[in-house]
């Protein structure tokens, strides 16, 4: 399967998908068959929902719960759009799922010191602003990383979605659409809204982007 | 357009989704505002950093790990089909299921046979009693299977006034004799038959060799006889008695005319039955001809004051149900014998006055 997948022509829906052999033999009952689709995709589920969910550990064991589930699910996969995005959309409904368990639980748990607090305009207290130099010389890559992350866990859920799918894993806007349900002008929209409150809260943590 | 405007469309600008007008006022608003132009330049490093985090990998054993799971629950899939099968737990209910079932088939088909079953009842007496006056002389030659007869001829004598009576069918005699003689490879059920209707078959023996026909109060004589005997003679009696009815087939004739006597000692025996309600009698006649054979069927109905209930043509067969005067089935079968090949089915157990209704199956046999 190809890292980033074609985009679905709208209007010629055939969807050629190197896993279908193997999801018909799962579909008939070969276990074995599955452990393929397993290697072939899970890595990319497995950044799909770390960046979703900012935890690399309980983003395994979301992976790992997708997975499950599509086995189960797998004889109603009409084969109508690719296994992987099939995939990618049980993987983000578990991600959504955990992220409300988990934002729940931290609700009735009093929030760490470690975490960043909004004020009441939007910004984050805590966060230093330094100004001076580039960010690559004030942070290390790997910091750096973390910080934009951290921001992308600010998003909203819905514009996390689009900006996952779209800007780190590469999905064409048919294909989240697909997965997300909506219109592809609406996935287009709200990236847009996406990127920008990235771009904001980027200022807010790491100072002048430049 | 005001810079709040300019920002919103900034990430159009930069995936070039702009009409080419827009786009010139933006690149022109841009090169002037530095407010703008600071906002795009985050815009393009936000993508940039976003686009160039790092792909993390997947933990030492993940593949491992899922598989485990899809195959434990696999294993969970299939177990459920063979827990049905193997583990004791569940094996006995589905034993008892069967045990039960197996029980209720056996019901249903002791249900079904139950008029052949009744018709293995014990022999009556008097047949061994009149087989053994007339038929010693004749030669014991005979085709009947004598494992056939053996427990019909062995019942107890006590029970035979009662069983007789029950067993008393005027017309089936010749019918079932018939069957017996001609087939006697047959299932024993079937050659029972004519056994179990002795009555009349003596005296159509007697008629047979031109005595003098015996009356019912002679019947009934012999049936008393019949009582004091011991019932281990009646083997020995009974070998002749089959080989007449074997003479019997060979002359068509002689069996229609020795079953017009049988009239005579029905009502005496029927006597005794009068509380048996059963008064259905099926019967199958095998006929070259099915629309020339109901025809006349229904003129030999007519011959006999039989009222013609139901008629029905289903399949190729005809059927025809009549209500028939007891006393009148014995005439009735001697004209359905010159129609074609009458077997049947199922004896009534008649009321002496009572009617008793016909149903006659008429199939095709050329």
């Amino acid at each position: 399967m190809p890292d980033n997948p074609d985009p679905v022509d709208a209007h010629n829906r055939t969807i050629a998908d190197d896993d279908a052999g193997f999801v018909a033999r799962c579909r008939r009952g070969e276990t074995e068959a599955f452990s393929v689709l397993v290697r072939r995709h899970q890595k990319k589920m497995l950044n799909v929902a770390y960046r979703m969910i900012g935890d690399y550990d309980e983003a395994c064991d979301v992976v790992q719960e997708a997975f499950l589930s599509a086995y189960r699910a797998i004889g109603k996969f009409r084969g109508d759009a690719r296994f992987s995005t099939w995939l990618c959309g049980i993987v983000l409904n578990h991600s959504r799922s955990h992220i409300k368990r988990k934002a729940a639980r931290s609700r009735r748990e009093a929030g760490s010191l470690d975490d960043p607090v909004k004020s009441k305009d939007g910004s984050f207290l805590n966060e230093p602003r330094s100004q001076e130099g580039s960010i690559v010389e004030r942070l290390e890559k790997r910091e750096l990383e973390a910080k934009v992350q951290e921001c992308i866990g600010f998003l909203d859920g819905e514009q996390r979605e689009v900006l996952v799918l779209r800007d780190i894993q590469g999905f064409s806007y048919e294909e989240i659409g697909v997965m997300l349900k909506l219109p592809a002008g609406t996935v287009k929209s709200r990236l847009f809204r996406a990127r920008s409150a990235l771009k904001d809260g980027l200022f807010r943590v790491l100072g002048d982007l430049r | 357009m005001t810079c709040n405007e300019i920002e919103n469309r900034l990430p159009a600008y930069l995936e070039d989704l702009l009409s080419p007008e827009e786009r010139k006022s933006i690149t022109g608003h841009l090169a002037s505002c530095p407010r703008c132009s600071r906002s795009f330049a985050g815009l393009k490093k936000a993508e940039e950093l976003v686009q160039g985090l790092g792909e993390v990998e997947p933990p030492p054993f993940f593949e491992q790990r899922i598989m485990s799971r899809v195959r434990e629950e696999a294993a969970q899939r299939q177990g459920i089909l063979r827990r049905l099968f193997y583990p004791l737990h569940i094996k006995i209910p589905i034993q008892a299921l069967a045990t039960l079932l197996v029980a209720v088939l056996a019901f249903h088909i002791y249900q079904t046979g139950e008029p052949e079953m009744k018709q293995m009842a014990p022999l009556p007496i008097p047949l061994t009693e009149l087989g053994k006056g007339k038929g010693t002389a004749d030669s014991p030659k005979t085709l009947v299977s004598p494992s056939a007869v053996t427990p019909v001829k062995r019942a107890p004598a006590g029970d035979l006034p009662e069983k007789n009576q029950r067993r008393f069918v005027a017309p089936p005699f010749e019918n079932g004799g018939k069957e017996g003689r001609m087939a006697d490879s047959r299932a024993p059920i079937r050659e029972e038959r004519p056994s179990a209707m002795k009555p009349a078959a003596p005296v159509m023996a007697a008629r047979e060799k031109d005595v003098p026909p015996v009356s019912a109060e002679a019947l009934d004589k012999a049936q008393e006889r019949a009582g004091k005997q011991d019932a281990d003679k009646a083997p020995e009696t009974l070998l002749p008695e089959q080989k007449r009815k074997e003479r019997m087939a060979d002359t068509g004739a002689a069996a229609g005319e020795s079953r017009k006597t049988m009239s005579a000692p029905s009502p005496s025996r029927i006597t005794a039955a009068a509380a048996i309600k059963r008064s259905v009698m099926d019967l199958t006649i095998q006929v070259r001809d099915t629309d020339v054979a109901i025809r006349e069927i229904e003129t030999r109905l007519g011959q006999v004051n039989a009222r013609i209930i139901e008629r029905q043509h289903r399949r190729g067969s005809e059927f025809l149900k009549a209500e028939i005067a007891t006393q009148n089935i014995a005439a009735l079968l001697d004209l359905l014998e010159a129609i074609g090949r009458v077997n049947l089915e199922t004896s009534p157990l008649v009321v002496p006055d009572g009617n008793v209704t016909v149903s006659i199956k008429i199939v095709s046999h050329p």
